[in-house]
């Protein structure tokens, strides 16, 4: 999700998403310095992964090991895939608590049916917050798409939350869903809010919780970062 | 002696399908004949011995669809024979080229004694037939053995063409019974890959139980209060083993693992890239290129480029030391734990079987090790079906999205290396259940290309390729795995709705991805 996708959500999700990621902002803070603070962390966590190594995968990694390089050509060479399949669909698959990937197509009639629509014509993906926690009503935010691009990773406000989205385009001040992905619900981050009964937090201790750092933080968390699968 | 506590050693022995008949020498054929020789063959030694020994042993071990299909393949069989006797010249020019040296000489006769012994093994004593000397000891009751998805695909990234999950699992159910003469009781999530809603299904096929993160488990709704010394089960009765992660950091910790200790031989120092290129040529398929030949005459040492030499007897001694080690961990947490349970501990300790003697070159003696020291202990190794026959009732919680990979959730196998796979692996996915639902009762050629449609599609969705993707190893071969498999029934399809059949085409295509001979395409069907 780029700068830009932040700066379209509104302030209680940036602050959302802050207050997950434990930035500890100023409550002051404008929101354009919150949009920069998340998009730092956010390439921050990117780089402290990438740096570490993950010792399953580097031992998976490990038995494909045979020559330097990976280059190899097989009998037949491969055919060149096609881009698109000329259909309106959008799927959208969950990765961890806060991302989703979405991907989609727009059908040829549906394209010249928004270059048809004019200039002001724009495609967008709308996520929406299905069962919002607080019961209050469904929320959404919008992501500007060009009609050339095919699928992005959409930030998530809510773990836990179910979500849905619409490739939708706006022309005259009207919405029209052109598809709409399953459902999806987000995978939590951490346990609930409940306390641990005291004969099971040993057992949870000697589990390893504590580097697995699940625990929802009393006042903020102290480790935005994800940890490795243990 | 009555148990204070159970382990179960759980392996994953995968590949994916890398066959390659019209090229004698490909070289990426070369991961199953390493794996055989430091990973499959030195574990059946280990079994023999133990057997021989009369030390009693338990591993639960999945031998996934695609590397049973490998293992049972006459033309890979009789490729590997011809690999063991390149490796054997290898050793016999590497004995004279060391000959009189006090540190490498041994060392030079050590790989070419072992490349003798695999060959004596694998020719003599098994009749080239891995499977059935596995199979051997299921029989007695020694290993438990699982199933996995047919192509090792990641489970999670495939909720949205259901069809196909279920051709994924019903596709190596058949594939090991074929096999194996017996359903599977248990099933190996490929990296751990769990999702909620995955029980219904793996149920439905009559599974019983599986193994997930301790990530998972615990953020699994509800708590489970025993932590991961008890199995969970899921509201519909599936069964949810939880990694031990103690355990699991003892092994695979990439700093602090037993595997990087000092005294064990290193990977990565190869004489295929040590030795002048024209050393190496000659036993090196297709003759050119640095390439990992498996002699490899250096220890860990440390994080340094100045290695020691590798001192067998020292590594020996380092791997007996570290499986006490690991047996005094595992039963100091029984006894730490034990008095809040109301039945033994169980530790669950899964890892990929590559790791013992391919990457751990000493992870066979390891295991040995583990066996032959716990007999006096209050310490039990059981299998996942024993266990789960002992105790057939868990607390009720089911799992959250999780996997082993890096984030502990499904971003290994979905980000910008291999995102762009998904569009099209989804596209063969729900084509290949139009296919199936467009001709339910076909036979004679058009159920032959349809059946190869759905062996295209399976093979599309290994989880090998996007991890190869990822890592950047290899990432060009998978790529062109991905590229074949997509473009093979892209073409099957456009053939089947032209009504034609390049009849060629697919008996060529048939016989190099030969895999799963018992393919049905109808279990891609909608379920009703």
């Amino acid at each position: 999700m780029t700068t830009e996708n932040f700066e379209s959500l509104s302030d209680p999700d940036l602050r959302a998403i802050a207050d997950r990621m434990g930035l500890g902002l100023p409550a002051d803070l404008d929101r354009i310095f919150v949009v920069e603070e998340i998009v730092e962390s956010l390439e921050e966590d990117r780089l402290e992964r990438d740096r570490g190594t993950e010792a399953p995968l580097y031992v998976e990694d490990a038995k494909y090991w045979c020559r330097d390089d990976g280059d190899v050509r097989l009998a037949d060479s491969p055919p060149k895939l096609e881009t698109r399949y000329n259909e309106t669909a959008v799927r959208a698959l969950v990765r961890d608590p806060s991302w989703a990937f979405a991907l989609w197509d727009v059908s040829e009639t549906d394209r010249s049916a928004i270059e048809a629509a004019g200039e002001d014509a724009r495609l967008f993906l709308r996520v929406a917050e299905i069962d919002a926690r607080d019961g209050g009503k469904p929320s959404f935010f919008d992501i500007p798409v060009s009609v050339e691009d095919s699928q992005w990773y959409i930030n998530l406000p809510h773990p836990e939350a179910r979500y849905r989205i619409d490739l939708a385009f706006r022309s005259d001040g009207k919405v029209r869903s052109l598809a709409r992905s399953l459902e999806f619900v987000v995978p939590r981050q951490f346990m609930g809010e409940s306390a641990i009964p005291p004969d099971s937090r040993r057992l949870l201790e000697l589990s390893g919780i504590d580097d697995l750092a699940i625990e929802p933080a009393e006042e903020d968390n102290p480790s935005r970062i994800l940890r490795s699968g243990a | 002696m009555k148990a204070k506590g159970y382990v179960a050693l759980v392996l994953n022995a995968h590949l994916p399908f890398v066959r390659n008949p019209e090229n004698p020498t490909f070289l990426e054929e070369r991961w199953l004949y390493e794996a055989l020789s430091e990973t499959y063959l030195p574990l059946l030694r280990v079994f023999r011995s133990l057997e021989n020994d009369d030390i009693p042993f338990k591993i639960t071990l999945s031998i996934s669809p695609t590397l049973g299909s490998m293992l049972g393949d006459a033309l890979l069989g009789e490729r590997y024979l011809a690999y063991l006797d390149m490796q054997i010249a290898l050793g016999e020019r590497e004995a004279a080229r060391t000959v009189g040296d006090p540190v490498f000489g041994p060392l030079s006769e050590m790989y070419l004694e072992l490349y003798r012994e695999d060959r004596r093994d694998f020719a003599e004593h098994y009749s080239r037939d891995v499977l059935g000397a596995f199979d051997y000891h299921f029989k007695r009751g020694r290993l438990e053995l699982l199933t996995t998805a047919a192509t090792h695909a990641f489970l999670p990234n495939f909720r949205l063409v259901p069809e196909s999950l279920s051709a994924q699992i019903e596709t190596a159910l058949v594939s090991h019974r074929t096999r194996f003469g017996k359903q599977p009781a248990g099933i190996w999530l490929p990296h751990l890959g769990w999702y909620p809603g995955a029980e219904e299904l793996l149920k439905s096929y009559n599974l019983q139980y599986s193994v997930v993160t301790t990530r998972g488990a615990l953020l699994g709704e509800p708590l489970p209060k025993s932590g991961s010394f008890e199995p969970v089960q899921c509201p519909n009765g599936f069964t949810i083993f939880v990694r031990d992660a103690a355990a699991t950091e003892a092994v695979w910790a990439d700093r602090t693992g037993y595997p990087a200790d000092p005294a064990y031989r290193d990977f990565y120092r190869d004489i295929g890239f040590d030795l002048p290129e024209h050393d190496i040529s000659p036993f090196v398929p297709g003759g050119g290129g640095a390439v990992y030949t498996g002699f490899k005459y250096w220890a860990v040492t440390g994080r340094t480029a100045n290695k020691r030499p590798y001192d067998r007897p020292a590594a020996e001694a380092k791997a007996l030391e570290h499986a006490v080690s690991f047996l005094d961990g595992r039963q100091e947490k029984a006894g730490a734990v034990a008095q809040s349970l109301d039945r033994p501990p169980l530790m669950v300790c899964p890892y990929d079987a590559e790791l013992f003697g391919h990457w751990w070159f000493e992870g066979p003696l390891w295991i040995d090790a583990l066996f032959r020291n716990a007999r006096e202990r209050e310490l039990q190794f059981v299998t996942l079906g024993e266990y789960h026959h002992l105790y057939p009732e868990s607390q009720i919680s089911t799992p959250e999205f999780s996997s082993w990979g890096d984030g502990g959730y499904g971003e290994v196998w979905l980000d910008g290396s291999n995102d762009w796979t998904y569009r099209h692996i989804f596209k063969i996915c729900e084509r290949m259940t139009e296919l199936a639902e467009r001709f339910p009762n076909e036979s004679g050629l058009r159920e032959r290309i349809l059946n190869q449609a759905a062996r295209e599609v399976l093979l599309a969705m290994g989880s090998d390729w996007p991890l190869l993707m990822r890592t950047g190893r290899s990432s060009g071969f998978a790529r062109q795995k991905v590229e074949e498999a997509i473009g093979n029934f892209g073409r099957i399809y456009d053939m089947l709705s032209a009504n034609t059949v390049a009849t060629e085409w697919l008996t060529r295509l048939e016989k190099r991805n030969n895999i799963f001979p018992q393919m049905n395409y109808r279990m891609f069907r909608r379920k009703r």
